[in-house]
């Protein structure tokens, strides 16, 4: 059964539909809110918020996007006010994310299971991820969700803006800062921004300055 | 192409945002300027970088209690409000969505019809008629198609042959050949990543089964989903020593795949295999992929096996 029928009989008040409706689809909400809040507890609200609001507004769905469009326009709003509030009070950072073990046990991201593994590396690969976090930690809530669904989740920028409400330009525009971030913030790692650019060179590119 | 836009090509580049063009352009200045030829290596590093962090999909349990804390949180909201005119809309997009059940509503329709017509004779302009024809007054099911509608002149009697669309619900080992085959049919043809990811690990039990290593080996070479193939290539993990045909696969992702977490992994399964024959396409790409970082895991997996000949 299609999202369009599920949706009309979700709207006619039929419970089950709406349950084969987030189930069909809170996989991906469950790991844009891992992936972007970093806190298992954090991710678990966010769920919980989405697909509420989904319910509450059920009957406002009239059909112009898909349903996943839909409901990840909702979770990406969702997780823009948990990151704006934690922005709001950065004296509580990631500590629910140390207290369960680490952000590689929350997302189950793939291990070197080799048996002939060296240590050294696989503490290498530990420090990397962590300090990559460190970064992510680092970049303001917009950016951070342009980064997360263009790098990890494999949406096409203009996709991104039509799930958070602004033009394809801004998107880009996120992206750069972003990247602009992450290269700073890492350039240690590997001799990343070795590279001595002429004027302007680490900037947004001329034509995206000035952009909200 | 300047500089500054050069560098909006790198970067829109490693993630395909940009035309052949566009990038036909920025390789001819990148090649004429070394400030953009070092600023290309330096984000394709950080993209390799970046890419460790790999593809990951949320742990079941995890999930589970989401779902349960939900079920629950339902339980205390009120039924949401919808009017009658957005319930008929709703109906309509139904129709408008799905061929199918356009098609089931007309042929409600025309049954409707018939048994209009037989129940009131004076509409039709004839006396009483025969008896109602079985079928005009048998609920009929939801149809998925009408195949043929045969008539004969002057008669009114009409014979429909027509497929039924019907929920239906099946259980056991994903090695059950019913399973098996709406399995991979999920792998293959569903636009839900999701429902792909869950087909893929359920599959991923039975990859002594050839048929089903092949649906996985697509999968991993076709998904557009890096998370789908990655998970793809995770449960054919133990088939890379095993059938050169995944290990050809894997081999593939290292050197062709968009997603450098994707090409990062599949060096870490060949490294598990001891298969002389990679070693020439891991040489190459050790001197020659643009990505510092894969030529660097790529030097690592080629001195490896040698050092494992030497042995």
């Amino acid at each position: 059964m299609d999202d369009a029928r599920l949706i009309g009989q979700a709207q006619s008040g039929d419970r089950t539909a709406f349950e084969t409706l987030v189930r069909r689809h809170d996989r991906g909400v469950l790991r844009l809110a891992l992936r972007c809040l970093r806190s298992e507890e954090e991710a678990r609200d966010a769920y919980q918020e989405t697909f509420l609001r989904l319910y509450r507004t059920l009957g406002d769905f009239r059909g112009d996007c898909s349903v996943e469009t839909w409901i990840l326009r909702i979770a990406s709003n969702v997780c823009i006010d948990h990151l704006r509030r934690r922005a709001a009070r950065p004296e509580q950072p990631m500590t629910a994310i140390e207290e369960s073990g680490g952000p590689a046990d929350l997302l189950e991201i793939s291990r070197d299971t080799r048996p002939d593994h060296d240590p050294e590396r696989a503490l290498a690969r530990s420090e990397m991820h962590r300090r990559i976090e460190e970064a992510l930690g680092g970049l303001g809530p917009r950016e951070r969700m342009v980064f997360e669904m263009r790098h990890y989740e494999g949406l096409r920028l203009r996709q991104i803006g039509n799930l958070i409400g602004t033009t394809e330009d801004t998107v880009k525009n996120c992206l750069f800062r972003a990247h602009r971030h992450l290269r700073a913030a890492l350039a240690d790692l590997g001799g990343i921004g070795m590279t001595r650019l002429g004027a302007g060179g680490d900037a947004a590119p001329a034509g995206m300055r000035g952009m909200p | 192409m300047n500089c500054d836009t050069t560098r909006q090509s790198i970067l829109l580049g490693l993630y395909g945002e940009i035309g052949e063009a566009e990038r036909r352009a920025a390789q001819m200045h990148i090649s004429v300027c070394l400030n953009c030829r070092l600023a290309d290596a330096d984000e394709r590093r950080l993209h390799a970088m970046l890419g460790e962090r790999g593809a990951a999909e949320p742990g079941e349990a995890l999930l589970d209690q989401c779902r349960m804390d939900l079920s629950q949180a339902l339980d205390r909201e009120p039924r949401p409000r919808v009017g009658l005119a957005r319930r008929l809309g709703a109906l309509f997009m139904e129709a408008r969505l799905s061929p199918a059940y356009g098609l089931a509503l007309a042929a409600a329709g025309f049954f409707a019809g018939v048994v209009a017509l037989r129940l009131m004779p004076a509409l039709g302009g004839q006396g009483a008629g025969p008896e109602p024809i079985a079928a005009a007054v048998t609920p009929v099911p939801p149809v998925s198609s009408l195949l043929s509608l045969d008539s004969a002149p002057g008669q009114d009697h009409v014979r429909l042959s027509y497929d039924t669309q019907q929920r239906g619900q099946i259980e056991g080992s994903a090695a059950d050949p019913a399973i098996r085959a709406l399995l991979v049919q999920t792998v293959r043809d569903s636009l839900n990543a999701g429902l792909r990811l869950q087909a893929i690990d359920a599959l991923g039990r039975h990859t002594s089964d050839q048929g089903i290593r092949r649906a996985l080996i697509v999968a991993l070479r076709d998904d557009e989903n890096p998370g789908a193939r990655l998970r793809a290539m995770e449960v054919l993990h133990d088939m890379v020593g095993a059938d050169a045909e995944v290990r050809h696969a894997v081999l593939l992702a290292v050197q062709e795949d968009a997603n450098p977490g994707v090409r990062v992994r599949a060096i870490d399964l060949l490294s598990g295999a001891d298969d002389e024959s990679i070693l020439p396409a891991m040489e190459t790409l050790s001197r020659e992929d643009p990505d510092t970082y894969i030529r660097m895991r790529s030097t690592d997996f080629v001195d490896a096996m040698h050092a494992r000949v030497r042995r």
